[in-house]
């Protein structure tokens, strides 16, 4: 996909815009401060798995998925450090590691999903959005219910990691590198 | 090997030189200390190789003192600088370059002096320390003394941060050290107590220092001493042979002591005496929104510039080649590009706000205490040159998550405006109201101080409205430009001026 960058760096742009109108602002808790370049971190973390769209097909596809996806990261990047005239933190600076894997395992995931087809890529988005999304839930369940923590998850969803400040970076890694070394790994399909 | 050997030597020269000597180096108070504010220490430096000149630093939590010394070829030297009684503190010299050549941490002293109505702490100087010791005894009915030769008297404040009182014994008018007489000035303007016995040359003149309140003679114990108000201290001057003729000397000396330190009244007041220590409590109103950051023109520009790489870029990439890497590859150098220069934007500053309370008292001489928050990101300590004209003494205190804070004390200030009348504070009650009834009503803003005012008020009738505190409260407009920050956006909240008034014995 040609204009993924474009879409993340659009899209984070006017979330940028959204969260400075006052009443959106309000409601969220957020100030034109540090504030407002963290929930745009937040929005480039989500972002990932939301909206890159590998490209289907053989192995020429999944490299060009890899530079589209160091794409989209440099393009998420440059909104969200374009945003530090409101921050006096190097807040910006100090999750470019944790953007960078996050955008590995996300492409490397979809990337090998679309090697077998749209309805693998699909199921790769959904096993990416539990992932990065459910283990707070869990943990919130866990503790209401079970009386017990599940906060060792925390290493698998990025934006928990970020608010609890407890960022691991060895299972993004682990699933990028794995992913990517298979979906390069595989023979492309000859045509009969 | 022939050029190797003077080098090494050389190098351990320069290694072992300006060494601290742990031994000797002690508290002058020692064993007496208290906890929280500055005491004066003897540090002794040996191996002072050909250094013309060092720098001596007293590091405490948040506050760096530092002071310039000329060793002028001495081999050895004797420096006294005043340290935090407390926990981790140390003691750097650095040479001319700013390399650090020794440090230690020094021995605490042992026995901790709280501020007690009972027993005020005096440094007490004297040519005689066994006749010291007879007037002005330490015991635990009297105070808690120091003793030290008059010739060493110091000639800065902040040597004497911890004291409560002075008592200089001087029967033959010996001359003390140049800069006595600002030191006795700005130590009194604090709130500090000074009693002379006998009399003193200074040893500097045309000291510009206010003068002090027309003197008042009290009669102690049948004799007679002369108080001079100072701000919201005093001085105190009784003559030695009055004193010598007197059965009932040492308690003449501690009933004038007690005289300030009871606000002039026969019985000790409730709570607990006014001392720089830090106080627990801080006087903090709740911090106010941060301020709005504006985008710039730079922002939309590189803004602009990113959407038109991500949308430009692959068209264009598309119609040189059929693959689309190359353009992505573009699209990612763009934004890199992008981002380095967008982190060049101006960024906001740090915010400071300031709180400050003003002592005045009699007389024109005032201090104050300003309570420094500042956010986190503006520096981690506040550094205090002790040879600058300006002799303010900074010590940390507890912040909010998120803000460092400090106290700071400045001596002999200029009196400012005031915002409004004064009210008064006699037995716990100001006006026809309990002071918390007061403050209540200061923070709806139906008084004379305002919103921000409030906080810092009830702060200070929380910690002073006991039994025998009688003080005027005034509010007033902020009493000095907020120079020296220009790292920083400073608020200034809110500034009171209180005035200690003495009770009739």
């Amino acid at each position: 996909m040609r204009f993924n960058a474009l879409i993340i760096a659009t899209s984070l742009l006017a979330i940028g815009g959204l969260v400075a109108y006052a009443p959106v602002r309000e409601s969220l808790g957020l100030a034109l401060d540090d504030s407002w370049q963290l929930a745009l971190i937040h929005a480039e973390l989500a972002l990932a798995p939301l909206l890159f769209r590998p490209a289907l097909g053989d192995r020429r596809k999944a490299f060009e998925n890899l530079a589209s996806a160091a794409a989209c990261w440099g393009a998420g990047g440059a909104v969200v450090l374009l945003f530090s005239f409101a921050s006096m933190h190097d807040l910006a600076w100090q999750t470019r590691p944790l953007s960078a894997g996050v955008w590995l395992a996300v492409s490397g995931i979809l990337s090998l999903g679309a090697r077998f087809g749209p309805g693998w890529a699909a199921r790769g988005r959904v096993l990416l959005l539990c992932a990065f999304g459910l283990p707070a839930l869990w943990h919130y369940l866990m503790l209401e219910y079970g009386e017990a923590s599940a906060d060792s998850l925390t290493s698998v969803s990025p934006s928990w990691a970020l608010a609890t400040n407890d960022v691991s970076y060895w299972p993004l890694l682990l699933a990028g590198v794995v992913t990517w070394a298979a979906a390069l790994a595989l023979p492309s399909r000859r045509s009969a | 090997m022939r050029l190797l050997l003077p080098l090494l030597a050389l190098l351990c020269g320069c290694v072992s030189a300006q060494t601290i000597d742990a031994e000797r180096s002690r508290f002058l108070s020692a064993p007496n200390g208290r906890t929280g504010t500055y005491a004066p220490y003897r540090l002794v430096l040996t191996d002072l190789q050909g250094a013309d000149s060092f720098t001596v630093h007293s590091d405490a939590p948040g506050v760096s003192l530092r002071r310039e010394v000329a060793s002028a070829g001495k081999q050895e030297l004797e420096v006294v600088l005043p340290i935090m009684v407390g926990d981790d503190v140390t003691v750097r010299v650095s040479d001319e370059a700013g390399l650090e050549r020794a440090s230690i941490s020094p021995r605490m002293p042992l026995r901790r002096i709280e501020p007690d109505y009972a027993r005020p702490y005096a440094a007490v100087f004297s040519n005689n320390p066994v006749y010291a010791r007879v007037l002005v005894p330490n015991s635990p009915r009297t105070a808690v003394c120091d003793y030290f030769e008059l010739g060493e008297f110091f000639n800065d404040w902040r040597l004497f941060d911890g004291y409560d009182a002075l008592v200089i014994i001087n029967p033959d008018e010996a001359r003390l050290p140049p800069g006595s007489q600002r030191a006795i000035a700005e130590y009194c303007s604090l709130g500090g107590n000074a009693l002379i016995i006998g009399s003193f040359r200074l040893g500097e003149k045309d000291v510009d220092v206010p003068a002090p309140a027309d003197p008042q003679v009290l009669l102690i114990r049948g004799v007679a001493v002369q108080r001079f108000g100072y701000g919201p201290g005093a001085i105190y001057r009784v003559g030695f042979d009055d004193l010598q003729h007197s059965q009932l000397a040492a308690d003449v000396v501690v009933d004038a002591l007690r005289d300030q330190f009871w606000f002039g009244a026969a019985d000790a007041p409730g709570g607990k005496p006014q001392s720089r220590i830090p106080p627990q409590q801080t006087p903090y109103p709740p911090p106010l929104p941060p301020a709005d950051a504006a985008p710039t023109p730079l922002f939309w520009g590189l803004g602009g510039g990113v959407l038109l790489l991500c949308l430009l870029a692959p068209l264009v990439g598309a119609r040189v080649t059929k693959r689309t890497w190359p353009a992505q590859l573009v699209v990612l150098a763009g934004c890199l590009t992008v981002g380095g220069v967008a982190v060049t934007q101006d960024r906001p500053l740090p915010t400071i706000e300031l709180t400050s309370v003003l002592r005045g008292g009699e007389g024109a001489a005032a201090s104050q205490r300003t309570f420094m928050l500042a956010e986190d990101s503006w520096n981690a300590d506040i550094e205090i040159n002790l040879n600058d004209a300006d002799r303010r003494l900074a010590r940390r205190l507890a912040g909010r998550p998120g803000w460092n804070a400090w106290a700071i004390d400045l001596p002999l200030v200029a009196l400012p405006d005031t915002r409004g009348d004064s009210s008064e504070l006699t037995g716990a009650m100001v006006g026809d109201e309990i002071f918390r009834d007061f403050a209540t009503r200061a923070h709806r803003g139906g008084t004379q101080f305002s919103t921000s005012d409030a906080y810092l008020l009830e702060w200070w009738l929380e910690q002073n409205a006991f039994r025998g505190r009688n003080a005027s409260l005034t509010p007033l407009e902020w009493p000095s430009a907020a120079n020296g920050f220009d790292d920083a956006r400073v608020i200034q909240r809110s500034a009171i001026r209180v005035t200690d008034k003495r009770l009739p014995g």
